[in-house]
């Protein structure tokens, strides 16, 4: 799937960003999983959602957890892109000439 | 992350979104503001400028020595919105947060619109817990004994013990459901701190003071709840309440997880009609 560059700039960005709270040092990718690499909890996930909302608007974002919830616990987990993909998918259009 | 710091020198994380007159949310013991965050948020949003955020010693809070009684936990929420400039508004907890929710009202009624309480407890009701026979006992024990942690017969009443051997149980709801508990955080708390033995202060919310809450109280408990003494209890005597009782559920006490579309239609009902949008809009 082709994301977006911008989003995914931006969500390399805040990421990298929440990675500080989080006490990971390795670089974010595109391919970084939360939770086996970044080790996030239930709360990091509803920060991170918020952070998202702040900038992009208002996302089914809890509708996202609970489908990841919802995954076989073996192999549960959820990278960078696909949260990508997630909001190329359902964020609100942007304004024209608006920022992300 | 958003973080506060009080006062007191307590910096406490918290987090914000919504549009609408204002709604703070207080979880309970050994949670976080996770929990309002996994479905019942985003039903509010809409109608509400939500402030959620962690208790000392819970999530990313500053875990203090101590500080940890009711009465505390009611001047950390005053000393909140104080710095976040919040003036009046809906204040919503569940379990020790419904007690704090209640607490507040009680000490600070000038800043509180409206409370609503999901399976308060109150230390003050302690007496119809102290028993033996008390069915949240037997109710905590069934729940270990499924999850493959039986209780010996001479710890069914064992707080501490009970707390401890909980950790083992695998997470129960949101995304990481099914996955193991992070100990740690929690059981710092048990071990390094006076938590467990001042969460039970009654101090300046004794039985008789229930009736001077003036503030309206949605007053919500679960059908089957091992606390609906407290219920009945609480229901008799605060002046302006509205009890509701959620159907029954599998646990019981956990409303904002086990059934998180019911507890949001509740505080919807007790923020009344939709406002007309002049509340400031930010973030």
């Amino acid at each position: 799937m082709s994301a977006d560059p911008r989003i995914l700039a931006d969500v390399l960005a805040l990421v990298a960003e929440l990675a500080g709270d989080w006490e990971y040092d390795d670089p974010i990718t595109p391919d970084t999983r939360f939770l086996a690499d970044l080790g996030l909890e239930s709360l990091d996930l509803v920060v991170l959602g918020t952070a998202l909302q702040h900038r992009h608007g208002p996302l089914p974002f809890a509708e996202f957890l609970a489908e990841l919830g919802r995954r076989p616990v073996d192999t549960r987990d959820v990278t960078v892109m696909e949260l990508v993909d997630f909001l190329g998918a359902h964020r609100p259009v942007p304004a024209p000439g608006g920022a992300l | 992350m958003p973080k506060v710091t009080l006062p007191s020198g307590l910096r406490l994380h918290y987090q914000r979104i919504g549009s609408g007159p204002d709604v703070v949310m207080v979880h309970g013991l050994t949670g976080n503001l996770a929990v309002w965050h996994l479905r019942i948020a985003s039903l509010l949003i809409d109608r509400s400028r939500l402030l959620t955020y962690d208790l000392r010693g819970h999530g990313y809070s500053d875990m203090p020595p101590s500080g940890y009684c009711l009465d505390q936990m009611a001047a950390d929420l005053l000393d909140l919105l104080d710095a976040l400039d919040i003036e009046r508004p809906y204040v919503v907890g569940h379990s020790f947060g419904a007690d704090i929710a209640l607490y507040f009202a009680h000490h600070h009624p000038e800043r509180v619109r409206a409370v609503v309480a999901i399976e308060a407890v109150l230390p003050a009701m302690m007496y119809l817990r102290a028993g033996n026979d008390w069915q949240g006992w037997s109710d905590w024990a069934a729940v270990l004994a499924q999850s493959g942690h039986p209780v010996p017969p001479e710890r069914r009443t064992d707080l501490g013990y009970l707390l401890r051997l909980s950790l083992k149980v695998p997470k129960r709801w949101g995304p990481l459901q099914g996955l193991p508990r992070n100990p740690a955080p929690f059981l710092r708390l048990l071990d390094e701190t006076t938590m467990a033995s001042e969460v039970a202060q009654v101090g300046g919310l004794p039985a008789e003071a229930i009736p001077e809450i003036r503030s309206a109280v949605t007053l919500v408990y679960c059908e089957g709840s091992a606390l609906l003494g407290t219920f009945d209890y609480l229901r008799e005597r605060l002046p302006d309440v509205h009890p509701v009782l959620l159907p029954r559920t599998e646990w019981g006490h956990f409303g904002p997880l086990e059934q998180p579309d019911e507890v949001a239609r509740h505080i919807l009902g007790a923020l009344g009609p939709a406002e007309p949008s002049t509340a400031t809009a930010q973030g």
